[in-house]
């Protein structure tokens, strides 16, 4: 009786459990991760040459927009050291030294 | 009758997983667990039932499964490497015919533990392997319950839907795999997606879990009144109030002790009476005879080769039971008992007698490398801590402490090659090599659209 009564249960539930699965499409494939705000490693170094992360954009729309008036900001996130680093607009004899 | 209906429920289930051949997978792992092949009497043990569906689930792999999304693991490696190894030692084994017959179905465990991590691929897979591990072993665990609770208990009395004394049917075995389970259920309760977290599934968790916490008082295994002492301490870890959560456990095991059976405790307190315990010294005994064993086949004497062992130990007797039996030697006080052909009653002197010091460390390697890499995945996915990841630090803590009760249960118990274990191990690989690449999927960014933005 408690046998048949585990059994029942159990394999019962089991069934129940594949029924849901055959149900559901993400049993063999599920939609991509939503991508990271800050990732590591070389996508890092990417992303931080080209600001935070965002979707793609598209070209068309993005040219009209205010991105491309932007500044890149890249120049000042560069170990200091190499005169190329400098801003353009700095005294001539701060440049030069 | 129980037959036809097995068969219809077999016939059943196998129909279903056609929609979705990863249900094969599945399948097969039920197949192992329960084994409705020995549960009926005649019709599914006619036929390879095992072979079949392992059969379809790698067929069901190979055609309809994404290969790209499939990643390795060196844990992965290790564990083709000890079924290799394991193969190798069966063809140099001392007792050959024994080995041929343990590694009939130890190969199997390993090949399907491997199989698994290629299969998970998807969240909801690796939740479904975990749901139905915990409900094949809720068809054993239920039953050893509900007798419990019934007074049905005894040491080796116990009877889980047959009278069997292998695989998870025999009762060392299922309390530790029972404790180990708890973590896995609680996660289902709190993460889970087939059987949404409501009222119901909540009680239906808390009723096994205490059915769990029932199997090592019903089978009355010492190992499974150690693995809930290392369960209560684990969860500890974690628990939001420590103080009061260790003074709960402590009042909740104290008021227990007068309800649970006499025999129990009295078996129970042996663990720390050992000299006048026939049980512990034979262990004793074989452990060291083990040791000698190793240093003599290094690397390893293949499955069984404690058949060839041979132990005489001294056992010190109480005043009063040497007094009341005559053959012992009232003045000293002990017996000397001849043993031979005693299992190892040790997973680790298991792996080392049978497999040799290169068995051994491959097998901790798996072991100790699960339990760091699980370590790892929960610290990461806290600190990344977001909110479509929820799921993953709670998960990999549970098949941490889950390894980590097998790990401390083994030590008295030979289940270094338990198919359930090895299942646990495939689904951690499966957990890991799946979170990698859904790390890599995210941190991921085209090139290809900073460079069209870059030239408008």
């Amino acid at each position: 009786m408690i046998d048949n009564f585990s059994i029942l249960l159990s394999h019962g539930l089991l069934m129940f459990a594949f029924w849901i699965l055959i149900q559901r499409a993400d049993t063999d494939a599920e939609d991509p991760p939503v991508p990271d705000a800050d990732p590591e490693g070389f996508a890092a170094a990417r992303v931080s040459n080209r600001g935070p992360a965002k979707m793609p954009e598209n070209p068309v729309t993005a040219s009209l927009g205010p991105v491309r008036s932007m500044k890149r900001p890249y120049a000042l996130k560069r170990k200091p050291g190499n005169p190329k680093d400098l801003p353009n607009d700095l005294p001539k004899d701060i440049a030069g030294a | 009758m129980r037959d036809l209906i097995f068969v219809g429920y077999v016939a059943a289930i196998l129909l279903l997983a056609f929609n979705r051949p990863f249900i094969f997978t599945l399948i097969y792992a039920y197949i192992d667990i329960c084994a409705p092949q020995r549960l009926s009497y005649f019709m599914l043990n006619a036929v390879p039932l095992s072979l079949i569906v392992f059969g379809l689930a790698v067929l069901g792999f190979l055609i309809s499964d994404d290969k790209s999304k499939v990643r390795f693991s060196p844990r992965w490696a290790m564990l083709v490497v000890l079924l290799l190894y394991c193969g190798y030692t069966t063809t140099i084994a001392v007792e050959p015919l024994a080995a041929l017959d343990k590694w009939a179905w130890v190969w199997k465990a390993l090949v399907f533990a491997a199989f698994l991590p290629l299969t998970l691929t998807t969240k909801l897979r690796i939740e479904a392997l975990v749901l139905t591990m915990v409900l094949c072993a809720s068809a054993l665990i239920v039953t050893g319950g509900l007798k419990t609770l019934a007074g049905g208990g005894g040491y080796g009395l116990l009877v889980l839907l047959i009278h069997d004394n292998s695989g998870l049917f025999e009762g060392s075995i299922i309390s530790c795999v029972a404790i180990a389970i708890i973590p896995l259920i609680i996660w289902l309760a709190k993460h889970g997606s087939i059987f949404k977290p409501d009222w119901r599934v909540r009680i239906y968790a808390a009723a096994l879990v205490f059915s769990c916490l029932l199997i090592p008082v019903g089978t009355q295994a010492r190992t499974g009144v150690i693995c809930i002492a290392v369960l209560g301490i684990l969860m500890l870890r974690f628990a939001r109030y420590r103080f009061l959560y260790a003074g709960a456990a402590v009042l909740i095991g104290l008021a227990a002790i007068p309800l649970l059976p006499s025999s129990l405790t009295e078996r129970a307190d042996t663990i720390k009476d050992y000299k006048q315990d026939e049980s512990a010294y034979t262990r004793i005994a074989v452990w060291k005879w083990t040791w000698e064993f190793a240093k003599e086949h290094p690397i390893g004497g293949g499955f069984n080769s404690y058949l060839q062992n041979k132990i005489v130990y001294n056992i010190e007797l109480k005043k009063d039971s040497a007094a009341r039996n005559e053959q012992f030697a009232p003045e000293s006080g002990t017996k000397e008992v001849v043993d031979e052909s005693r299992a190892f009653h040790s997973s680790y002197f298991e792996m080392l007698g049978e497999q040799g010091y290169p068995g051994l460390i491959l097998w901790l390697i798996i072991h100790i490398g699960g339990i760091w890499r699980m370590e790892m995945l929960t610290r990461l996915y806290k600190r990344r801590g977001r909110e479509d990841e929820a799921w993953v630090a709670p998960l990999a803590t549970g098949l941490q402490n889950a390894q980590i009760i097998y790990l401390v249960g083994s030590l008295f118990v030979g289940i270094a090659f338990q198919p359930f274990v090895y299942m646990l191990i495939g689904l951690q690989i499966g957990l890991d090599t799946y979170l990698s690449r859904r790390r890599s999927e995210a941190a991921w960014r085209p090139i290809k659209p900073s460079r069209v933005k870059m030239a408008v």
